[in-house]
């Protein structure tokens, strides 16, 4: 390139001349484009962190309820009974299966039109079906291994009222049911025929699902516990801030800042407000874990006077001094000049997170001690900060720190209502890294002093 | 700051050091950018786009030549792509135009010269504005404008040759240059009337 400029004729010359001594300013707009787009992909990943954090929790909270004990206390007692029923189906199902015999395996409480396919398709042929009102031969005769005598029940009762032998000492299988005039001398005669070992068996399956009902009946009266629940809260607030200067640069400069830093700003706190949302998980008793989400509006006033200069800002960087000016419009002094007043309002997000204890819980009255740790980003930057000189008020966007830490400490007075504790208290909030990068050596420290009014509920 | 710390700390994506350099060169990199577009909002545009390469790219300066000839460099290129993605650089213009542009005829103070002259370049068509923009100004050879432009070399000429009489006669029409064609008083002819 420019193997042009040596043959420029005078035209040529001249426009080249005059248009290279031209120069323009460009919006704001531009350099905070430029600036979000080169800085951002080197920001702070603190979403990552946030949300790698919230899911540590969610899995540590998971963890510590499972597997969760009042899942059977859920069931309904009918269902209780009848899922007992089932297990108990299922257990002589199970035993039954061991044995080979199709008509022991066969041989459950409640006989069914499968039974008798299952027989007819394990012979070839229709299995024969006597209905009697004598008790059957093989019956009497106690011929007949009693696993295979098999009993009908209804549903509503335990009662027996049919007796239904299968007769495999023919070739073919037999069905005889009887009706309840056998049945009855069918009962006392099996009972005859049962030996010790037999009746011990008995007493020990009834002993098992005996203790197996009573679990159930535990369980179902055991209280069901809710660990989760939620809070949505509101913080009015006023905003304080407190501003250190170091003042370091006065070694590397023979100019040295004379006055002092508390005499030319003069701010005023202004009303602020938080508001969020949080999801509470119940550790102990008396301890709750929490995280949500918050949003914050928080500002002050400055005091400053319509004027025209160049705020400079001086700045250390690699043990040499330099500085960098900008075009202000409010001076910190002058009161010759109109007064004006500068609302240095901040809009932001915070996810807290954090742990409440309950130190005093009755059954309506309850004092509670909370304290966060928010990670904390500022959705917008238009603030000023006063020059190194402390003459001028410029815009802090350049300098400005978009990610922050904040601590929030309250104490809760708590009245239970319905299933709902309603609380009111005082909050203290404080920005431990400074509002402007370190780049800018007067740090800014802000804290806001509250009333939290909130509501939690059970989940 | 020096440019060397300008250039390290941009190097170290140091947000100060970039403010430094955008506040050094951007009010002519602005000039650059709007001598190329059709207004102002393009202009700006064009400037953001071109710094972000500046920044993005900086590890890409060798220190070879100057400093703001690179960033020239980065802008300018960015200006000719934005045309083209934009589809702003289509238009071909007669040198005859330069009879119609409505120039009002008045006396520049030398000071507001170097805008007006900006400006009488702008109200050159596009195509012919960005050829002599790239040419006269920037310093490209015709071959390079022709490469940069997709259009051939002769074409780059000859766009220019018109592109600079339609400038001329728009200097002339706003009284910033002499017309050259305009003859020399005669004060004979002048005496010999009386």
């Amino acid at each position: 390139m420019n193997n042009h400029d040596n043959h420029r004729d005078e035209f040529e010359q001249f426009i080249a001349d005059e248009v290279n001594r031209h120069e323009m300013f460009a919006s704001d707009a531009v350099w905070a484009k430029i600036n979000k787009q080169v800085q951002t992909p080197k920001s702070w990943p603190a979403l990552t962190i946030i949300a790698f954090l919230i899911i540590v929790s969610l899995s540590i909270a998971t963890a510590l309820n499972y597997p969760p004990d009042n899942i059977l206390a859920k069931i309904q007692y009918n269902d209780s009974v009848i899922f007992a029923q089932q297990k108990q189906q299922q257990a002589i199902i199970k035993a039954a299966s061991k044995n080979d015999n199709l008509e022991k395996r066969i041989a459950v409480e409640v006989i069914t039109a499968k039974t008798f396919s299952d027989i007819e398709k394990r012979n070839k042929a229709s299995v024969p079906v006597t209905t009697t009102s004598s008790l059957p031969e093989i019956v009497a005769k106690k011929s007949v291994d009693p696993s295979i005598i098999v009993r009908q029940q209804t549903t509503q009762k335990n009662l027996l009222q049919q007796l239904v032998v299968i007769n495999i000492a023919k070739a073919a299988p037999e069905v005889i049911i009887a009706d309840d005039i056998v049945l009855k001398k069918f009962v006392a005669d099996s009972a005859e025929t049962k030996t010790e070992s037999d009746k011990e068996t008995e007493r020990a399956t009834d002993n098992k699902y005996k203790d197996f009902y009573a679990s159930l009946l535990r369980k179902k009266l055991k209280p069901r516990i809710n660990r989760w629940s939620y809070e949505i809260y509101a913080t009015p607030s006023q905003s304080f801030r407190n501003l250190s200067d170091d003042k370091i640069r006065d070694a590397y400069t023979a100019s040295q800042t004379t006055n002092s830093l508390d005499n030319a700003v003069k701010h005023k706190p202004a009303l602020g407000l938080e508001a969020g949302f949080a999801i509470m998980y119940n550790l102990t008793n008396h301890l709750k874990f929490k995280a949500g989400i918050q949003f914050n509006a928080r500002q002050y006033y400055i005091d400053a006077y319509k004027t025209y200069g160049i705020a400079t800002v001086t700045i250390i960087q690699n043990n040499r001094i330099d500085s960098l000016s900008f075009y202000s419009r409010y001076g910190s002094v002058g009161s010759s000049y109109a007064e004006t007043k500068l609302d240095n309002r901040l809009y932001q997000v915070s996810i807290p997170l954090g742990f409440q204890w309950d130190a005093l819980q009755t059954k309506r009255f309850g004092v509670s001690i909370g304290g966060t740790i928010q990670p904390t980003f500022t959705l917008n930057k238009n603030v000023y900060l006063i020059s190194t000189d402390y003459k001028y008020y410029a815009n802090g966007e350049s300098f400005f720190r978009k990610w922050n830490i904040n601590t929030a400490v309250d104490i809760n007075f708590s009245y239970q209502f319905n299933k709902a504790k309603l609380y009111i208290g005082p909050q203290v909030r404080y920005q431990h890294l400074p509002t402007y990068t370190d780049a800018y050596p007067i740090k800014e420290y802000r804290l806001d002093y509250g009333i939290k009014i909130g509501i939690i509920k059970p989940l | 700051m020096t440019e060397q710390s300008i250039i390290q700390g941009c190097l170290q994506n140091d947000v100060i050091a970039q403010r430094e350099l955008y506040n050094t060169y951007s009010p002519k990199m602005l000039s650059v950018c709007y001598r190329f577009a059709l207004n102002r909002e393009d202009a700006e545009d064009m400037l953001q786009e071109g710094f972000i390469k500046v920044f993005t790219q900086m590890h890409t300066f060798q220190y070879k030549g100057a400093f703001e000839g690179w960033i020239r460099r980065i802008v300018v290129h960015t200006c000719i792509n934005f045309l083209k993605k934009y589809k702003k650089f289509s238009e071909h213009i007669d040198v005859d135009h330069a009879n119609v542009v409505q120039v009002k005829e008045e006396t520049i103070p030398s000071i507001m010269q170097a805008k007006q002259v900006v400006e009488c370049i702008r109200l050159l068509p596009v195509g012919y504005r960005t050829v002599l923009n790239l040419y006269a100004i920037e310093g490209y050879s015709h071959k390079e404008v022709g490469d940069m432009l997709e259009i051939g070399e002769s074409t780059s000429r000859s766009q220019y040759t018109r592109a600079k009489a339609m400038l001329e006669t728009i200097l002339v029409k706003k009284k910033i240059i002499e017309n050259p064609n305009k003859p020399a008083f005669n004060w004979m002819v002048a005496f010999k009337n009386k």
